[in-house]
């Protein structure tokens, strides 16, 4: 596959939040403001794609050669949630401006199933290693900019004039409804 | 120091316990998976051939030869019963609205097509999702299939199958795989 | 606590997906028919249960420090127990649920139970919490989908119900329709909820 059509796919025409719907929570959990949207969007940039990698040789070098496929999903679940607790340590150490711009999210990802989500897609797909970097970082740019893109209407509906039952959450959810028509669009693109 | 290891413990302990468990529920759905799997791939050719008692993957060279000019061909099986060849079933994947369309198709060795199916897609629900379905499926049953495939919304002639109205995109997408089976077919194993 | 109580919290007042808002992605996910929903509702129960009930029991020699790790293997070996047994033997379900089983691992609705419920109470009353819960998402997932499916496409668990004129509104099998319906849910469910509280 044309690593040019993984990243447009993932980014546009198949949108991990809007057309996958994987990523919702924290996609509507911490949408509200643009800043926390911004880091949020990093963090999960950060980790998916490093998940993506280790993920990718623990199946291919450990699992297959082991027979031990059964274990897939508990083998990556773990092996993200302890990515996620290193990442967070070494971050914290090394750079504590970057620690101060993602560290609150770091916790989050674990849960975010973009994360196991992609690792798992890489390997049913039967991607190599080139083409599962740019699938697990084209996965979470897309969901960074699904949430950059939902904060700044976020943003806007908090001074709008709503109805008091869809105020917040309901209303979030209705926006990402017409994002997702929007993004329907780029389905001719591949 | 000792506090770690002792969580370190607990936890393989945990671990352990649920890689025993998984092993042991494993070894009691492996074989029926296996058996599963081996019938789900007949399974979408058994219903062109209901004949038809093996299939046997056609060889290694042949396929590289016919993948090399036809790009959409992915596998090639030669249907038989008992020794004789009754057919070949082709899964091709072609580009559809939303993504890749996966297609299974079968040839008789009169010529005609034995039927079509479209296994994945990424189409849009009740729009090209209706690639998966009736009356599109049929309308390629019975063709002849010495001629490309064209679409029609009202199919008659013998190369013309349904255009789903709405759906140009997603007919052509089936049509350019089933098409390439086709020619395939035509080209390499039609006497 | 009152069992019943704690089966009914699980469904009305603090229903998980309505009112918690958790486990969104699958319930927008596979909400687009109402069969795959029912069976996606029986797996969440199934692991819900059996993950409270054991988390429960070992509750008293979990060492505080790990047990986010140690909850996340327990679910994690019922929620691929059914993977392995859906392959086997409901292998329809087993591809139409795809990728969406395997992530009921990090449904923040089951790790979410065991942290806040599992984990201080007894056995029994975890099972029922993890029922009342589990239900609760399966009535929001299958009462969404017929909505979803009989607008959709027109049909109500698979069966045509219209005749063929019927021109359905595709949008609502599609994503943009799960959001939107998914949206007037929750607010008609605080609609309702208001209007109980004050009554």
């Amino acid at each position: 596959m044309n690593l040019l059509t993984i990243i447009i796919s993932t980014v546009f025409v198949n949108n991990f939040v809007f057309a996958r719907f994987l990523g919702t929570c924290p996609f509507l959990g911490v949408s509200n403001k643009m800043e926390t949207a911004t880091g949020m969007g990093i963090a999960v940039t950060f980790v998916t794609t490093l998940a993506g990698i280790i993920t990718y040789i623990i199946q291919k070098y450990i699992l297959d050669l082991l027979g031990l496929g059964y274990l897939q999903t508990i083998v990556f679940i773990l092996v993200i949630a302890s990515l996620v607790q290193f990442v967070e340590l070494f971050i914290k150490k090394m750079s504590p401006t970057l620690y101060n711009a993602m560290g609150v999210y770091l916790p989050l990802i674990t849960t975010n199933c973009i994360v196991l989500g992609v690792a798992i897609l890489n390997i049913q797909e039967g991607l190599n290693l080139i083409e599962t970097i740019v699938n697990s970082a084209g996965a979470a740019l897309g969901f960074f900019l699904a949430l950059v893109l939902m904060a700044g209407i976020r943003e806007k509906l908090e001074i709008a004039d709503i109805p008091e039952a869809l105020t917040g959450f309901p209303i979030a959810l209705v926006a990402a409804g017409l994002m997702s028509i929007a993004f329907q669009g780029f389905a001719g693109l591949i | 120091m000792n506090e770690t290891l002792k969580l370190g413990l607990v936890l393989l302990l945990v671990c352990a316990i649920s890689g025993g468990v998984l092993a042991v529920s494993n070894s009691i759905t492996a074989p029926i998976i296996a058996e599963i799997e081996k019938e789900g791939s007949m399974g979408a050719f058994g219903e062109f051939f209901p004949e038809a008692d093996d299939m046997v993957a056609v060889d290694e060279a042949l396929l590289a030869d016919i993948m090399s000019n036809n790009s959409f061909i992915k596998e090639i099986y030669e249907v038989k019963k008992g020794e004789e060849i009754i057919g070949y079933a082709f899964k091709t994947v072609s580009n559809g609205y939303g993504g890749d369309i996966v297609a299974v198709s079968g040839f008789n060795m009169d010529g005609t097509i034995a039927g079509i199916k479209v296994v994945e897609h990424g189409e849009t629900p009740n729009l090209g999702g209706k690639i998966e379905e009736e009356p599109f499926r049929g309308s390629f049953t019975g063709k002849n299939s010495a001629n490309e495939l064209v679409p029609s919304e009202a199919p008659s002639a013998d190369n013309e199958v349904l255009l789903i109205s709405g759906a140009t995109v997603s007919t052509k997408g089936v049509l350019a795989g089933i098409n390439g089976a086709r020619e395939a077919f035509v080209d390499n194993f039609l006497n | 606590m009152n069992l019943f109580k704690i089966f009914k919290n699980g469904i009305f007042n603090e229903n998980p997906v309505l009112v918690q808002l958790v486990g969104l992605c699958s319930v927008l996910a596979i909400s687009n028919n109402a069969k795959n929903s029912l069976g996606m509702g029986l797996s969440v129960i199934f692991v819900l249960v059996c993950s409270n009930f054991v988390v429960s029991l070992i509750r008293k020699f979990t060492p505080d420090k790990i047990r986010i790790p140690i909850f996340i293997v327990v679910v994690a070996t019922f929620v691929t127990m059914v993977e392995m047994f859906m392959k086997a033997f409901l292998q329809p379900l087993y591809q139409a649920l795809g990728i969406f089983l395997p992530l009921i691992v990090v449904n923040c609705i089951i790790l979410a139970r065991a942290e806040s419920f599992a984990y201080t109470h007894n056995p029994l009353e975890s099972i029922v919490d993890g029922l009342g819960m589990g239900l609760g998402y399966t009535l929001t997932i299958t009462i969404l989908a017929i909505v979803r499916e009989l607008i959709g496409a027109g049909t109500f668990f698979g069966i045509p119900l219209f005749g063929e004129n019927f021109k359905p509104a595709a949008v609502f099998v599609a994503p943009p329709g799960a959001f939107i319906l998914l949206a007037i849910f929750i607010a008609l469910f605080k609609i309702i909820s208001k209007k109980k509280a004050t009554d």
